[in-house]
């Protein structure tokens, strides 16, 4: 029989009893929806930490904190060492710490990492909110506006999505270019001044600094000298830690060297890759899980496919009988039920594809009105290969779940299915 | 000519205490284009002689002769294409697709043969002309008489142009009525196309109406031609 007939045969074949089919193809349509929902959200949030961290550039980053001992591990308390222990107001990098961090081999720059003592912001209607900023070398994601001006003398900001309204302004283009009002106070004197800022941009919410507004060099100076005022000189710009440049292209090796330097002197370094590293690691774990229900429900979908072709067999017996006598080889009625498997899985992975893809567009429009975590970017992200992939997968599983009622079926002898009642 | 030789061929079931012998010393020796009854009661041994004639089984012992050629060591494949092309079945229960329409029916072994589907439809309709039920090729196969129904398995058996039709109590399921047509239908295709008409029947008079008669009884041929023979196939 030529393969066309084959495939028209058991198409006919599968139409025949709807019922029967339509039941099984469920089966295969729900662990293809969850493998297919699942590898777009993971492939969704991968997409948007690569583009944060495209975005932000500079994989030679290293954000340095002094190391903090531990207080107790596993084999109990650690004990105090004069020398060695480090807690509370001894953990700054002062500036010459600063300086001998910057004589590290591989480090070209050293810039100190400040938190803005900004008591509050005040914009167009008046209300006072707290703020909580800080300034940090490197390109932050923006929803709307520029970037922050680093060598200009006027103070400047990138306000988190949620102020723009709260502030009284309309929205994000309406906040743009516009002064707001700071307060920042010493802690010594107690008094407060008013520093004037612009609002350069609108800062999109994300993993990189996560809930900080920013501030230009020339802000967060003026704030912390305003805050610092009255302080002893030895406690004047010290930080809790620093950012460094690396160089250019630096490898893996040269910023495994630094890390150890680092950390002899007591510091500890965590690159932006180190980071995300962290995040990834989640996100695929949670992936696995959620893959490995999937697989466990195509499994049991699999032996849907089997018990229905093995009812399919012995309905036909007589059918395939009648076959091999008129000298239908062995092979092709193996063949005729396997198709009929394929099919199966071919139908059943498609619907479930498509309703992923669905979903998927209601989940990215859900996610879009109501999560801040990831504004402007899509949760689910669907592309031909891995659905292709997806599907050529499960319609391999059904073919194989069909190998068995197949092989039955190609065996019948034909004078027993013929007289078969 | 010679289109098929049965050279003692014996048949048994079962092993050892509990063997049983379908059929032994069968010999036998069919002409083109006659036309043969097999007769035995229930049990005798004629349906097994008919699929090991017809090939759908292997004897344990002897050979069959198709058109001279012996089909022992014939692979599968082969043997499949020699029923395909050259045989023709005919059965008491119909067998048919009940989901197909009877033109559908008809095609089912060029479909097998890996004919192309127009050319399937022609040949189809020739072979429902032969069995006047061309008004019916769109039909669906169940909704026939079984009368009508027997004539669609004759168009089946003879689409494919075949040498030999076995037909396995083909009136079996009829009334006398029909079955009188049914008979008088094969024998006509036999004379206009030359086919080797092979019937395996309990029926003495549809037997009668064949050239030639065998009778089996448990497992051995006991008459050839009217005449009784012995255990070696002689006139007793």
């Amino acid at each position: 029989m030529k393969i066309i007939d084959l495939l028209r045969t058991a198409n006919r074949n599968l139409l025949s009893n709807k019922k029967r089919t339509i039941l099984t193809v469920i089966a295969i349509f729900v662990g293809t929806f969850t493998i297919a929902l699942t590898v777009a959200i993971n492939n969704g949030a991968s997409d948007y930490i690569n583009e944060q961290v495209k975005m932000v550039g500079d994989m030679n980053t290293m954000i340095i904190s002094p190391k903090t001992t531990a207080t107790s591990s596993e084999d109990g308390p650690t004990e105090y060492v004069s020398e060695k222990t480090k807690m509370g107001a001894d953990v700054v990098i002062t500036k010459d710490n600063q300086k001998s961090i910057a004589n590290i081999k591989y480090i070209n720059s050293v810039e100190a990492v400040k938190n803005a003592p900004i008591d509050y912001i005040e914009g167009k209607n008046g209300k006072k909110y707290v703020l909580d900023s800080g300034h940090m070398a490197g390109i932050t994601p923006l929803e709307d506006g520029e970037q922050l001006d680093e060598k200009s003398s006027e103070p400047q900001l990138l306000i988190l999505p949620t102020y723009v309204k709260a502030l009284g302004y309309k929205n994000n283009k309406d906040i743009i270019g516009k002064n707001v009002r700071l307060q920042v106070s010493s802690s010594v004197t107690k008094k407060s001044q008013i520093v004037i800022a612009k609002v350069m941009g609108v800062r999109s919410e994300g993993i990189i600094n996560p809930g900080v507004n920013m501030c230009n060099t020339a802000l967060i100076d003026k704030a912390v000298s305003i805050s610092e005022e009255g302080l002893p000189a030895s406690m004047k710009n010290n930080t809790y830690g620093v950012t460094a440049q690396m160089k250019e292209n630096v490898t893996d090796k040269q910023i495994q060297y630094v890390k150890d330097k680092l950390d002899k002197m007591g510091y500890e370094g965590i690159t932006l890759k180190d980071q995300v590293k962290d995040i990834m690691t989640v996100l695929d774990a949670i992936t696995m899980v959620l893959m490995i229900f999937a697989a466990l429900s195509l499994f049991a979908a699999s032996f849907g496919i089997i018990n229905t072709l093995y009812m399919s067999v012995q309905d036909r017996t007589r059918e395939i009988g009648l076959m091999k006598a008129f000298g239908m080889s062995k092979r092709k009625i193996s063949w005729l039920f396997s198709f009929e498997a394929i099919y199966i899985g071919f139908w059943g992975s498609l619907i479930g594809v498509l309703a992923a893809t669905g979903a998927g567009k209601l989940l990215n429009a859900f996610s879009k009105a109501n999560m801040n975590l990831m504004s402007g970017y899509d949760i689910t992200k669907f592309s031909i290969q891995p659905i292709l992939i997806i599907m050529g997968v499960i319609m391999l599983i059904a073919f194989l779940a069909g190998t068995f009622p197949a092989r039955r079926a190609s065996k019948l002898d034909p004078i027993k299915a013929l007289s078969y009642e | 000519m010679e289109v098929l030789k049965v050279d003692d061929v014996l048949k048994t079931y079962g092993k050892k205490e509990s063997q049983f012998m379908a059929l032994s010393g069968i010999n036998l020796s069919v002409k083109k284009g006659e036309s043969l009854a097999i007769v035995g009661k229930s049990g005798s041994g004629k349906s097994t002689l008919m699929h090991i004639m017809a090939l759908l089984d292997k004897p344990d012992n002897g050979h069959i002769f198709v058109n001279g050629k012996d089909v022992r060591d014939m692979k599968a494949k082969d043997l499949n294409i020699l029923r395909n092309e050259k045989f023709g079945f005919v059965f008491q229960q119909f067998f048919m697709n009940p989901r197909e329409t009877v033109l559908e029916n008809v095609q089912l072994p060029l479909k097998i043969a890996g004919i192309g589907r127009s050319e399937r439809k022609k040949l189809a309709m020739k072979a429902l002309e032969a069995v006047d039920l061309v008004d019916k090729a769109k039909n669906k196969a169940t909704a026939l008489s079984g009368g009508q129904k027997q004539r669609v398995c004759i168009a089946r058996a003879i689409v494919n142009n075949p040498e030999i039709i076995f037909a396995d109590e083909p009136t079996g399921n009829l009334d006398s009525k029909t079955g009188d047509k049914v008979e008088k239908l094969l024998f006509k295709l036999k004379e206009e196309k030359g086919i080797t008409l092979i019937i395996v029947t309990h029926d003495m008079e549809l037997a009668n109406k064949c050239d030639r008669q065998i009778v089996i009884r448990d497992g051995q041929i006991v008459m050839r031609d009217g005449q009784i023979v012995n255990k070696e196939g002689k006139v007793a």
